[in-house]
């Protein structure tokens, strides 16, 4: 009986071996994944452009994003097959990839490299082709409230979004107050994989790149695009806005977006250039929570925006070195005492920071802290979110700090008009809708 | 008072929970959330392009892996159990499961994010867990052998832990931490074939061989001197399976993250239906646990619109199941 026992599970093994083997080699690949050979490669001569490249060897001009899409596979895995970015631009002694009629053929057939209407390249340096605008976005992943807000701003953001995580920094949803149409989206629950993806048939989905191989992966296998965008830090944030106009079909908005960050930017720049260390306070920022079982103080990493418009606003950040660099840090009293800064900001995500402050001002302890002596106890600035963090609002947060830390310097900031302005120029809300749906959440300003 | 360990002979229930299994898969293939939740047609299959890549490049990998993570878990924990004599212990208390952990973290910080070389390490530290937790318990000087030996696993256990902790301390925020956090989450929603086959070579021999030498484990679970006589050399058998089962066990937990509980609760269960013969048990304990998990991850991927972590489940279910089994089998001696 145990030699039938034996010889079935046997069996299954083999079996389980056999199914996990076969279907790879049988099933054809999913596009964008599949790798294309090349029946030919062609170095680009003085003179040629791609259309006349494709009609000579694929018999027709317009299947030039094929020799494209062919040309930056064959790259990933051998770099001396050109990059294409811009399909306008070859440049002489690039080396193409000609792919077989058929494979030219399926290339343009597959949704993600069919014709030329949309080119992207992504933060991973990939570059993806649509045939029509992509209308169905979803945006996965983790904290997307923050990839949401920055992708709002641009008009067509609400029409387009299918699907997104719903935020849990405020009740308040503020996409909700731009978006009427925004309690009908689909929202995903905090990890979505592909499996809770799918249903939505996005035509793209915009991830933080570090989702690449958990998420990214699983998604391309299923024929569905992914763009990948950081949005982390001012720098990123060019880069990814432009990324994003593209992705839209609107770099004009694209830039008026960057052009608005750059001034507001450069303005609280100018204002502190010539600053000299000991003009500039020493500041602190300390995350206020009180989730979870214990109150705790905490400090960003040092490479975080936070550290970033800290500078740019004037001030010294203290704790860059006793930050580490995985994420939040807890510090004791003891350190905040050892610091004793000439300035303490306190952030807290979730509840009032205000309120958090006017119960340190009332402590024994802290009243002995320099900061507190001399009223420089200030809770960060929040509507619906803090704007301390990589959301659309860090450029009001920059521009809050400098009023804050340098005062006198800072004295051309209309805080109220940065207001407007932002929600005006970024959001398209109408002054009285800021009054009644952003002035009421207003914390600490 | 009359005792029956079993109702079922253990043959009649290996086939039985065979066909169950075959069963739970088939119909796991049809279970998900597209294109609408719950349950797919599988007429769909043929008209849906979407619906035929989810299926055959996501959904039948996942089945895949979730099967032999429950296979591996269950007889990893059914071979410790009977090498180290000890009813209490599963790769999450004898530092392999914290090992395997820690050489991923490892190895996504310093040496590379492939997942060959994350297998590779976190093989390497499971089966260095799993040593250490031995050679402690083997030092100490106090308490019997069960107690030492859990003892030593989870020191063993919080010292790797607390590594994995100061790994994510110096990881580089943007890149790394969110890397390290994800893997260990634990899940199986984002594997691949490509995931499968780098398990493979590990996953399939180890299972192999600790299903052919499960009737040696009988003689193992015995006294070095039993066994010894009985024509057995228990230091190298012993070594050679618990490599095999922790080299399998380390390279699933490679792709699923730490999945607890399944490697104590379901040898447990295989006891308590088939007996103490290994010669069942192995097997039994390998189809229950196949069953148990790829049932707990199709309900990871249907529950909601985002993944329900897989530990949380194979935890709830399991602890749940197990105490209304050991509930009833006590009523049943009572009789």
């Amino acid at each position: 009986v145990s030699h039938k026992l034996s010889r079935f599970l046997s069996w299954l093994l083999i079996s389980i071996l056999l199914i996990a083997i076969v279907p790879r080699s049988i099933l054809a690949a999913p596009p964008g994944q599949s790798a294309v050979t090349c029946v030919e490669t062609y170095t680009v001569q003085a003179d040629d452009w791609l259309s006349k490249i494709s009609a000579k060897f694929l018999g027709n001009a317009l299947a030039y994003p094929a020799l494209v899409a062919a040309t930056n596979q064959q790259h990933v895995q051998d770099s001396t097959f050109a990059q294409i970015t811009n399909p306008d631009v070859i440049e002489v002694g690039w080396k193409i990839c000609v792919p077989s009629a058929e494979a030219a053929q399926a290339l343009l057939l597959s949704s993600a490299t069919l014709g030329g209407e949309v080119m992207v390249t992504d933060v991973l340096n990939r570059t993806l082709i649509f045939s029509q605008k992509p209308q169905r976005f979803v945006i996965a992943g983790r904290a997307t409230t923050l990839l949401a807000d920055a992708f709002y701003m641009f008009p067509e953001a609400g029409q387009r979004l299918i699907g997104v995580e719903r935020g849990n920094q405020s009740e308040n949803d503020f996409l909700a107050v731009i978006d009427p149409a925004y309690d009908d989206k689909s929202f995903l629950e905090s990890i979505a994989g592909p499996e809770q993806i799918a249903p939505l048939k996005p035509d793209v989905v915009l991830l933080k790149s570090f989702m690449a191989d958990k998420l990214g992966q699983p998604l391309e296998q299923l024929g569905i695009p992914v763009v990948y965008v950081d949005l982390e830090n001012p720098e990123q944030y060019n880069r990814d806005i432009a990324i994003l106009g593209q992705l839209l079909s609107n770099p004009a908005r694209a830039q008026e977006i960057l052009d608005f960050y750059q001034q507001r930017v450069d303005r609280v720049q100018q204002a502190m250039t010539g600053l000299t260390d000991e003009q500039k306070p020493s500041v602190l920022l300390l995350q206020h929570s009180d989730r979870g079982d214990e109150v705790a103080f905490s400090v960003p990493p040092a490479a975080w925006l936070q550290t970033t418009i800290t500078e740019l606003a004037g001030g010294t950040p203290v704790w860059t070195e006793a930050a580490e660099k995985g994420g939040w840090t807890v510090v004791g009293f003891e350190q905040i005492a050892a610091w004793n800064p000439d300035q303490i900001y306190v952030i807290n995500y979730f509840s009032d920071p205000v309120a958090v402050v006017e119960q340190l001002k009332a402590d024994p302890k802290w009243q002995e802290l320099k900061a507190a002596q001399n009223e420089q106890l200030f809770a960060f600035a929040k509507d619906f979110y803090s704007w301390d963090q990589p959301d659309s609002r860090w450029i009001l947060g920059l521009q809050w700090l400098a009023t804050k830390i340098q005062p006198e310097r800072a004295a051309k900031i209309d805080l109220r008009q940065a207001i407007n302005e932002f929600y005006t120029q970024m959001y398209g809300l109408d002054p009285a809708t800021i009054e009644a749906e952003v002035m009421p959440l207003m914390k600490g300003l | 008072v009359q005792l029956t360990p079993y109702r079922v002979s253990p043959v009649r229930l290996l086939w039985l929970l065979a066909l169950g299994l075959l069963l739970v898969l088939l119909l796991s293939v049809f279970v998900g959330r597209y294109p609408a939740p719950y349950w797919m047609s599988p007429g769909l299959l043929q008209e849906d392009a979407l619906a035929q890549r989810l299926v055959f490049s996501l959904r039948l990998p996942r089945l895949l892996v979730a099967l032999l993570l429950g296979m591996t878990l269950s007889a990893c924990g059914a071979v410790l159990q009977m090498v180290f004599r000890n009813p209490l212990v599963e790769p999450g208390f004898l530092g392999v499961s914290q090992g395997a952990a820690f050489g991923a973290a490892f190895s996504i910080l310093w040496i590379g994010s492939s997942p060959v070389v994350i297998e590779i390490l976190a093989t390497l530290f499971a089966l260095l867990g799993l040593l250490l937790s031995y050679t402690l318990a083997r030092q100490w000087r106090f308490g019997g052998w069960a107690l030492r030996l859990i003892l030593a696993g989870i020191a063993v256990s919080a010292l790797f832990s607390a590594g994995v902790g100061l790994l994510k301390y110096l990881a580089d925020p943007l890149t790394q931490l969110p890397e390290i956090t994800f893997w260990l989450l634990g899940g199986l929603w984002s594997v691949t074939w490509r995931d499968l086959l780098y398990i493979l070579p590990l996953v399939l021999p180890g299972l192999a061989l600790v299903y052919l030498m499960r009737w040696r484990l009988n003689l193992l679970s015995l006294n070095d001197e039993t066994a010894f006589s009985l024509g057995v050399a228990p230091g190298r058998e012993r070594g050679l399976l618990l490599v095999a089962a922790v080299a399998a066990t380390a390279a699933v937990i490679s792709v699923s993250g730490v999945v607890g509980w399944v490697g104590l609760i379901v040898p447990h269960l295989a006891r308590r239906l088939g007996g103490a013969n290994a010669q069942f048990t192995m097997p039994i304990s390998m189809l229950i646990g196949g069953i148990f998990v790829v049932i707990c991850d199709n309900l990871a991927r249907i529950l909601l619109p985002g993944e329900i972590p897989l530990g949380i489940l194979t935890s709830l279910i399991g602890a749940l199941v197990f105490i209304g089994l050991m509930l009833s089998a006590n009523l049943g001696l009572r009789q």
